[in-house]
C-alpha cells in the first residue's frame, strides 16, 4: 500500500512539473507598432506594423510579420532588473544586411529597430506595445 | 590586421547556423555617432559620442560607452557572401538597456538603445566605425 501511494505520488510530481513547465513556455506576444521613424528624421503614423513573436516546441522562438515572413529570433533577458523587471528582447538573425530588434518592458510597452543597408545604411525605430497571450 | 579565422558554428539559440568570428589579436571597431535621435523628438548632434568594440581572442564582444561597458554578441550575415563585411553586436540587457550597433562595409554604422526611464524610450544614433 505505501509503495503505491509513493509510485502515485511521484507520478502526480512528474505531472505537475510538466505542467509547471508548459505554463513556463506559454509567454507568446502579439506586439503593434503605430508610428514609424525613419534614420532619426522624419516619424510617420503609416499602417501600423503588426508582428507575433511564439515560441515553438523546440523552446525557439519566432517572429512572424503582417505578410506571413517568419524569421527565428535569439530572446535575450535582463541580467539585472533596474527601474523595472523582467525586461526582454528578441533579436533576429543578421541577413542580407538586415537586423531587428524588438525589446518588450514589463509594462507592455515595446520598441521596435531596424537596421539595413539599400543605398546606403538605414534604420527605422517604432514604438508600440507588446501583449503576452497564451498559444491556443 | 591580425592573423584572422573564422569559427562556424551552430547558434543554437537561433535553432539554425550561424557565423561567429573571433580573431587571435585584440581588434575591434572605433565608432563615432555624431547624430543622436531620441524618441521622436528632433535629433541632436553630439559629435564626441563615441564607442569602442573590443574583441579579444576568447572572449565575448565589449561594447564600450562613455560610462559604460557591456558584453555583447556579435553576428555576421549569414545569407550572402558578398555582404560578409556587415557586422551586427547586441549587447546583453543591464538596467533595463540595451544596445544593438550594426556596422556595413563602408563603414556607415546604426546604433539602437533601447531602455526604460520612466517610460520606455529609444535613442537612434547615426555615424560610422572604422576598425581598430
Amino acid at each position: 500500500m505505501l509503495r503505491r501511494l509513493k509510485k502515485v505520488t511521484t507520478v502526480a510530481a512528474i505531472i505537475a512539473t510538466f505542467s509547471l513547465v508548459q505554463t513556463a513556455k506559454a509567454e507568446d506576444y502579439i506586439c503593434t507598432f503605430q508610428k514609424i521613424c525613419y534614420d532619426g528624421s522624419s516619424c510617420e503614423s503609416a499602417r501600423p506594423l503588426e508582428l507575433t513573436i511564439n515560441e515553438t516546441d523546440e523552446n525557439r522562438h519566432v517572429v512572424t510579420f503582417r505578410n506571413n515572413s517568419a524569421f527565428p529570433v535569439m530572446r535575450m533577458k535582463d541580467k539585472m532588473p533596474g527601474i523595472v523587471a523582467g525586461t526582454e528582447a528578441y533579436i533576429t538573425q543578421l541577413r542580407n544586411n538586415t537586423v531587428h530588434l524588438i525589446t518588450i518592458f514589463e509594462n507592455g510597452e515595446a520598441r521596435f529597430s531596424a537596421h539595413s543597408y539599400l543605398n546606403g545604411s538605414i534604420s527605422n525605430a517604432s514604438r508600440g506595445h507588446c501583449m503576452a497571450h497564451s498559444p491556443v | 590586421m591580425g592573423k584572422f579565422w573564422i569559427i562556424s558554428a551552430t547558434f543554437s539559440v537561433f535553432g539554425m547556423a550561424n557565423v561567429l568570428a573571433a580573431e587571435n589579436t585584440d581588434s575591434g571597431h572605433s565608432c563615432s555617432f555624431p547624430t543622436r535621435c531620441y524618441e521622436e523628438s528632433e535629433c541632436q548632434n553630439d559629435e564626441n559620442f563615441s564607442v569602442l568594440i573590443d574583441e579579444q581572442d576568447g572572449k565575448r564582444p565589449q561594447i564600450n560607452l562613455p560610462k559604460s561597458s557591456i558584453p555583447a554578441i556579435r553576428q555576421l550575415d549569414i545569407n550572402n557572401p558578398d555582404t560578409m563585411n556587415t557586422i551586427s553586436y547586441v549587447s546583453d540587457i543591464f538596467l533595463n538597456t540595451l544596445h544593438l550597433i550594426t556596422i556595413h562595409e563602408d563603414g556607415s554604422a546604426r546604433m539602437s538603445s533601447h531602455s526604460f526611464s520612466d517610460a520606455a524610450f529609444t535613442i537612434e544614433s547615426v555615424g560610422f566605425c572604422v576598425p581598430k
